[in-house]
């Protein structure tokens, strides 16, 4: 009798490995956003949060000013993607199928960037950027002005270092992508008579979507909800989404509308993916019929 | 013509993408030595601001939160990472795609969440509901390193081990886990780093009792420019770099030996 | 027979299961439960104070800890929301002395945080400026004590308004064709703005209605073309690298940098500006009031006193401290109790709900 019970438990040994992991995650993440949705969904004072169900705070932050805010994390998330992709595939390009030798040094060398603290990137920026830095000392040299401008508490400065920062985010899909690509299929091509830029549309390119799509909705995704950036570099004229989420949990204390926000700006985060994963399903539909 | 200027186009541009990228560190790496306060020119070449940096009581405590943090979310995160892969192996199904969502989800939603539950408990914030927050960062980078390291395990060593007679223990301390070595100082070294750059669940997860690093760069930035920031932040790249290294050593010494 | 069997292994896996998952539920449990552990390791001669984080030096806890033994443990906290959600959280908060601003301390009490204060235990209230004491929030000053004052106004240089500034009034900052320079930067607090739009607006700040607060709200959408930043902390900076010529800010801030740079002035508008007081107010969960009065007692101490003022450049509230100061650490003219300048401070009360304040923040923001 003892034997067969200590046998099942051997059997059963695999869940006793696996339970702790889970228990975390839904005790920490499963349970959070659960939360969040409950909070959204009730509005009573203090700390009993969890009572009086209402769809009064969904109403409250349907109005136009959060949605423009949402808009404007969804421009600016869209606007890094996009940039980023175009500017890190020659870079990721170079990285997997241009350079044969010393790959490891260039890998490391685009590694660091992307581990160094935002805030200290951040902090960094703030020395090119502001009233005696780089960029006004180079165009002040190149006489393309007279007086100093003031870069910072800016869009610009915030779209620059989103840039900035999420450029590493873009290459590590893109080169992981390209690198799989079988390199006679590039040969065979360039055997064929194709030219450079054909072999570019018709092969490298479709091969590597699969890289493309992870990257970019990497990057859109993440940096939608960014609120370090927008805070230190926006001069907080405008908020993003980041920013008013912060707004509401630690200034205005509203946690109901707060959560209410959050559900809103995911669920149009979530519409605004779904559209762009449609537009590059059509891009991919329409290289193959000019293939 | 023509075809020299496309050869050198190319390397031409991932060089000024570099700098680009490499631009703004430089200039704080720079700016650290200089002698004088911001905003001042070059006035000279000094370690002033490093010796600040060493007597200030306030960043040593800092640091110890920070390492404190990073170092437990560390083991917890790779003890049960891989208990799971462990476990996850005789299970046959692939359910380590459920702890993606640990870094897809913005951190921020999981950041307030957390804040949320916490409050609704009340539980203190402080250092242990950091740990609990990196923690399950650190799953979602330590399982699936874990797991496709496992993977190019060739489980006949394993199940030649059994034949020999050895217990399921003895198998895991000198088989599969002298396997995983690398994967799992790598994956360590990841939690480390994101641990210790994370600055969103710190920042609402943590109040202000316990103070890290990345928390109190925050508060020197909003109240101006001090050049121990600098320095500051010049030894968090050199040391962040270094963990790189060692990280991209080892992967490339796990290349190499398929 | 077989069926009997399918069903005891069943039942026997769910018990080893469902084992397995108490077990782990108990450590996460006991793990989550440290956090509470660590609140008990308080030494019994120590007192846990909850400070703004530029408004204490540590060399006075220090000489305190030398003086009398007993050990600070300091808390900072970036805003008063901040504080109260710190004590709404958990109940058992480890607190003696906080320093609370004037607005918070009526939320304070009603939500019995606050401990009254044995006034015959303190030895300076006497000294402290009666205009500071019996206010609106707490009118017999039962549960704290003011310590510190400071007022909103306009910080500029003097180098670009070489006349001076063209007016001593707040619709440099808030009526464009008045506005003296290209970009100003503008405080980022809700409640403050909106008291200093009340003034220009020459309204009662203890009644405000919807029109009223839809002018504000208009009003700051206007102001936003020429506001180069919204900002509490940067002021000083923002004049000393000349980013702005024109900034509203805190006076502290300004006489901090003013100390340093002999180009910046302070101003308070004709109008009249806000007095922000932080006092001192017992917790009521603290249980060490000997060491608590010890410390009250230490830092109203004129030499203590003098020498934080003087530190961070902020203005007691105690009558010998506060007219030794030299003007410098003051930076503006008639600006004691009873002078010219400050006859126009007031204090702003909690007539409006938060709700209409975010109301107003928010949309002004999202613009």
């Amino acid at each position: 009798m003892f034997d067969e019970l200590k046998k099942l438990i051997k059997s059963e040994s695999y869940f006793f490995l696996i339970t702790p992991a889970f228990i975390w995650q839904v005790a920490f993440l499963v349970l959070p956003v659960l939360f969040i949705i409950i909070l959204s969904l009730s509005s009573s004072q203090g700390l009993d949060l969890v009572r009086n169900y209402t769809l009064h705070n969904f109403s409250e932050v349907m109005s136009m000013s959060h949605v423009r805010i949402v808009m404007r994390s969804i421009m600016l998330a869209s606007c890094t993607a996009i940039a980023s992709l175009l500017l890190a595939y020659p870079v990721a390009y170079f990285l997997a199928l241009y350079i044969k030798r010393y790959k490891f040094f260039f890998l490391f060398l685009l590694s660091v960037p992307f581990l160094i603290n935002v805030l200290v990137q951040v902090y960094a920026w703030f020395f090119i950027l502001e009233k005696n830095g780089l960029f006004n000392q180079v165009l002040f040299f190149l006489g393309l002005i007279k007086k100093p401008v003031n870069f910072l508490n800016s869009s610009f400065a915030v779209y620059l270092v989103m840039f900035h920062v999420y450029l590493p985010f873009m290459i590590m899909p893109l080169y992981s992508s390209l690198e799989k690509i079988d390199i006679k299929l590039i040969e065979a091509s360039y055997d064929l008579g194709s030219s450079f830029r054909k072999t570019l549309l018709h092969i490298i390119l479709p091969l590597s979507m699969p890289g493309i799509r992870v990257g970019f909705f990497l990057v859109y995704v993440v940096s939608f909800g960014e609120y370090v950036i927008p805070s230190l570099l926006g001069g907080m004229k405008l908020f993003f989404v980041g920013t008013l989420i912060s707004e509401y949990f630690f200034i205005g204390k509203d946690w109901h509308l707060g959560a209410a926000f959050i559900c809103l700006s995911w669920g149009m985060l979530f519409l605004s993916a779904m559209m762009y994963h449609w537009i590059f399903n059509k891009i991919m539909v329409q290289s193959k019929i000019i293939r | 013509m023509k075809l020299k200027i496309n050869k050198y186009l190319l390397p031409l541009y991932v060089l000024s993408f570099c700098l680009f990228l490499y631009l703004p560190i430089m200039i704080l790496m720079m700016y650290s030595f200089n002698e004088g306060g911001f905003p001042a020119e070059w006035q000279g070449l000094s370690l002033r601001w490093y010796y600040d940096l060493f007597e200030s009581v306030e960043i040593w405590r800092a640091f110890k939160n920070s390492l404190i943090v990073a170092v437990g979310s560390a083991c917890l995160s790779l003890s049960m990472g891989l208990m799971l892969v462990c476990g996850a192996k005789q299970l046959k199904k692939n359910i380590v795609f459920f702890f993606f969502s640990n870094i897809l989800i913005p951190d921020i939603v999981i950041a307030v969440g957390m804040l949320s539950l916490f409050s609704y408990f009340m539980v203190p914030l402080g250092l242990i509901t950091l740990v609990i927050g990196h923690t399950l960062l650190g799953l979602g980078f330590t399982i699936p390193v874990l797991k496709s390291r496992l993977d190019e395990l060739d489980y006949r060593l394993v199940e030649a081990s059994y034949d020999l007679g050895a217990s399921s223990l003895y198998t895991f301390r000198y088989v599969i886990l002298p396997f995983l070595y690398p994967a799992i100082v790598v994956s360590a070294l990841m939690v480390l780093i994101v641990s210790f750059d994370d600055f969103v669940i710190a920042f609402f997860c943590s109040g202000s009792s316990a103070q890290t690093l990345s928390l109190y760069v925050f508060t020197m930035i909003r109240l101006g420019i001090s050049p121990t920031v600098n320095a500051l932040s010049t030894i968090m790249l050199l040391v962040s770099s270094f963990f790189i290294l060692a990280i991209s050593i080892l992967q490339a010494r796990l290349a190499n030996y398929e | 027979m077989n069926k009997k069997n399918y069903y005891l292994e069943l039942f026997l896996k769910t018990q080893i299961r469902l084992s397995f998952l108490i077990f782990w539920s108990g450590c996460l449990t006991a793990f989550v439960l440290l956090s509470y552990v660590s609140q008990n390791f308080i030494p019994e001669r120590s007192l846990s104070v909850y400070m703004w984080a530029d408004k204490i030096d540590e060399s006075i806890l220090l000489k305190f800890e030398q003086e009398t033994g007993i050990k600070i443990y300091v808390n900072y906290y970036e805003s008063n929301e901040e504080l109260i959600t710190k004590f709404e959280v958990s109940k058992n908060i480890n607190c003696d002395v906080m320093v609370p601003s004037e607005y918070i301390i009526q939320p304070l009490i009603e939500s019995g945080f606050l401990k009254k204060i044995d006034k015959s235990r303190c030895d300076f209230i006497d000294r402290i400026y009666p205009e500071f004491m019996n206010k609106s929030f707490d009118l017999n000053n039962e549960y704290s004590l003011p310590i510190y004052w400071d007022v909103l106004g306009l910080g500029y240089t003097k180098s670009f308004f070489k006349d001076g500034l063209p007016s001593n009034s707040w619709s440099l900052i808030f009526d464009e064709k008045l506005v003296p320079c290209k970009e100003i930067s503008m405080i980022d607090d809700s409640r403050e703005a909106i008291f200093i739009a009340s003034k220009y607006f020459a309204w009662d700040n203890k009644k405000l209605n919807i029109d009223q607060l839809n002018q504000i709200k208009s009003l700051f959408i206007a102001q936003k073309k020429w506001v180069g930043a919204y900002t509490d902390f940067q002021q000083g900076y923002f004049l000393t690298s000349k980013t702005y010529p024109l900034v509203v800010s805190q006076r502290e801030r300004i006489v901090r940098e003013m100390l340093l740079y002999n180009d910046l002035a302070f101003t308070v508008p004709e109008e009249g500006s806000l007095l922000m007081l932080s006092n001192i107010g017992i917790s009521s969960t603290s249980k060490k009031d000997d060491l608590i009065y010890q410390f009250l007692n230490y830092i109203y101490r004129y030499d203590i006193l003098m020498y934080n003022s003087k530190k961070f450049s902020i203005l007691p509230c105690v009558q010998d401290v506060l007219e030794k100061l030299p003007q410098e650490y003051i930076g503006v003219e008639e600006l004691l109790p009873g002078q010219a300048n400050f006859n126009r401070l007031e204090i702003f009360s909690n007539v409006l709900t938060q709700k209409q304040i975010n109301d107003i923040w928010i949309a002004f923001k999202s613009f």
